[in-house]
């Protein structure tokens, strides 16, 4: 597309390339959060494989390039496509039952998948896939991000997304409302995993070589930072989470190396702070309360039971009740 | 022949991924939290017994005993300093929490111990073989193999014929009810915690001669552990002890006739298969959901 083109042209003048190849992996990972949003976040199931969704759709888009020479759009398509086929697969059995099975099968899927690539043929082993053509660019990322974000958030506010927030807080209450809850957790599933493999196919076809290193368990634990931290069920989180955990490393390389090498503990740290202390992430839109709303909470109510009680101290008794209440 | 020494070699490992699995099912029994630190905790403590026995130079022995104490304090530890705060929690948090944990284990291994795979010194030989009717067996998989079946025995006394496995079933089934009838509940989950970490202690060192001992040593394990779980059924001990061994003669013999690559991925198939078809497991409960 020429106007694309053009307008790539014109931010390569502007921006360096140190920041052009960060931005374009900032794009690339918002997308992976937001989509992993839409199951962990507002559906309320927990997902440790999405960077395996990411590899199928980066493998797809690749080997479609290089051996079947197909154009760009197509190949990130079916990607996409590929991704969420096998969504469906893992999603279906494993859905119908507690959450936790969700987390063990996703668990084993990314392992499958890099297994799988690591031994296949078709994928280069683990030499990787090479010869990919450079067409993913910061115009297209972008425009990705908006379109996924538009479809997300339209999706949320509709009949739909509203049954997904529902299951997240109470999965009996959904289904006695007549909300089928496999159907609709398989859906957020499918879809998520449809984003994730667009993602890999625009990372594909920007780093023109892709190894089975690429997408192992820790991608999958980077996104659910993002997710987390920006806030379980809120889109917008997603993006800003996204931006600030792809940025961190680059900040942190040059001043605190020694942070930037071992920065899975940091998200580890990150991830079991955030359970603590606020459950919902910094944005989150769950109804579930952290320790910090409950202690402002509690402030409140005290605060609120303070000002009445002063008035009435004459009343015998009235300050054992009023102590309590502060409790 | 060469079958028979694939299933026998199959019972051994699979009698330690029931080993590794028992520990993520007594917790979730008694707690209902699925542990995903749980490998994270047996790969830091073999660290311990690596360090105790190279630069520390304690006996065996020795070692092992201090392992297992070192096992018990961090899993108990690990309930009192971070689950019991979100015990509120819903399922995803806890989940989330016990993956964080995960992660801070494996990244603190990396910067004590280096990222590096080391040697733990054995004293069981992988390269001394007995002649036992006909088939060939290493000195390490009998042994492994004997002491899985002896923590199985412990595991099954302790849960069955104590007073403390009594509470701790009480837990389960209704931990409400379990205090008020004056069970220490919260002392029940950290021991319970503790017994899961030694457990998970005991897979790990009979492991690390296979394996080597490095900061992602326990992750295939791990999987597997959870595999056989969910095969056998969640809550069910005996139904992870079958799981194991069915997972570990399965993936075994699967190796040796079809690939030894896709080897590791007969795990999740099988995970996969069978919730399509029995999803709580060969001996698990049938699903009830508590409203």
């Amino acid at each position: 597309m020429p106007v694309l083109d053009l307008v790539n042209e014109a931010l390569r003048e502007w921006i360096n390339p140190y920041y052009y190849g960060i931005f374009l992996v900032m794009g690339i990972n918002m997308i992976l959060a937001m989509s992993l949003n839409l199951v962990t976040g507002f559906t309320g199931q927990l997902h440790l494989g999405h960077a395996g969704f990411m590899a199928i759709g980066a493998y797809t888009a690749g080997i479609l390039a290089t051996k079947g020479g197909a154009a760009f759009l197509p190949a990130v398509l079916a990607g996409g496509v590929a991704a969420a086929f096998f969504g469906f697969v893992v999603g279906l059995p494993t859905l119908r039952l507690r959450g936790d099975y969700l987390a063990i099968a996703t668990l084993g899927f990314g392992e499958i998948v890099r297994i799988a690539i690591l031994n296949l043929d078709i994928t280069g082993g683990a030499f990787g896939l090479r010869g990919i053509p450079r067409l993913t660019n910061l115009p297209i990322v972008i425009i990705a991000v908006l379109l996924t974000y538009v479809i997300l958030h339209s999706l949320i506010r509709s009949r739909v997304g509203r049954a997904f927030i529902a299951i997240r807080e109470d999965e009996v209450a959904a289904s006695a409302m007549g909300i089928e809850t496999t159907r609709m957790k398989v859906t957020a599933f499918v879809l998520a995993a449809f984003f994730a493999g667009v993602a890999g196919g625009l990372y594909a076809f920007w780093f023109r070589f892709i190894s089975p290193g690429s997408f192992g368990f820790l991608l999958s634990i980077e996104i659910l930072s993002m997710v987390v931290l920006g806030g379980l069920g809120n889109l917008l989180g997603s993006v800003l989470g996204a931006g600030f955990i792809t940025y961190l490393p680059e900040l942190l390389r040059t001043s605190v190396p020694a942070v930037a090498q071992h920065r899975m503990v940091f998200y580890g740290a990150l991830l079991v702070l955030a359970m603590i202390v606020r459950p919902n992430g910094l944005l989150g839109t769950s109804s579930e309360q952290g320790w910090l709303e409950m202690w402002l909470a509690r402030r409140k109510a005290k605060h609120a039971a303070r000002g009445p009680a002063r008035l009435e101290a004459a009343a015998p008794g009235q300050d054992g009740a009023d102590g309590r209440s502060g409790e | 022949m060469f079958f028979w020494q694939l299933v026998l070699s199959g019972l051994s490992i699979g009698s330690l991924y029931a080993v590794v699995g028992l520990g993520i099912v007594l917790l979730y029994r008694t707690s209902r939290v699925l542990n995903f630190a749980h490998g994270d905790l047996a790969m830091v403590t073999t660290m311990i017994a690596y360090s105790l026995l190279t630069s520390a130079g304690v006996v065996f022995a020795g070692s092992v005993a201090l392992t297992l104490l070192a096992a018990f304090a961090l899993g108990s530890l690990f309930y009192f300093i971070v689950i019991r705060p979100v015990k509120e929690a819903t399922l995803l948090g806890q989940i989330i929490t016990t993956a964080g944990f995960a992660l801070v284990l494996g990244g603190a291994a990396v910067v004590i111990w280096g990222a590096g795979t080391k040697a733990l010194p054995f004293p069981l030989s992988r390269f001394r073989f007995y002649d036992v009717f006909g088939l060939r067996i290493d000195q390490l998989t009998i042994g492994s193999f004997i002491v899985s079946v002896i923590t199985m025995l412990l595991l099954y006394l302790l849960v069955q014929k104590t007073k403390f496995g009594l509470a701790m079933r009480a837990v389960s089934q209704n931990d409400a009810a379990a205090r008020v009838l004056g069970i220490p509940v919260r002392r029940v989950y950290a021991v319970t915690w503790g017994v899961s970490a030694v457990l998970g202690a005991i897979g790990g060192l009979l492991l690390a001669p296979v394996t080597f001992v490095s900061p992602t040593m326990m992750f295939d394990p791990f999987l597997k552990g959870f595999a056989a779980a969910v095969l056998g059924g969640l809550d069910s001990l005996p139904g992870v002890i079958i799981g194991g061994v069915i997972l570990g003669v399965v993936e075994n013999v699967f190796g040796g006739y079809v690939s030894t690559a896709f080897k590791s991925t007969v795990a999740f198939v099988m995970i996969i298969a069978v919730l399509l078809v029995r999803p709580e497991g060969l001996l698990g409960r049938k699903f009830q959901r508590r409203v």
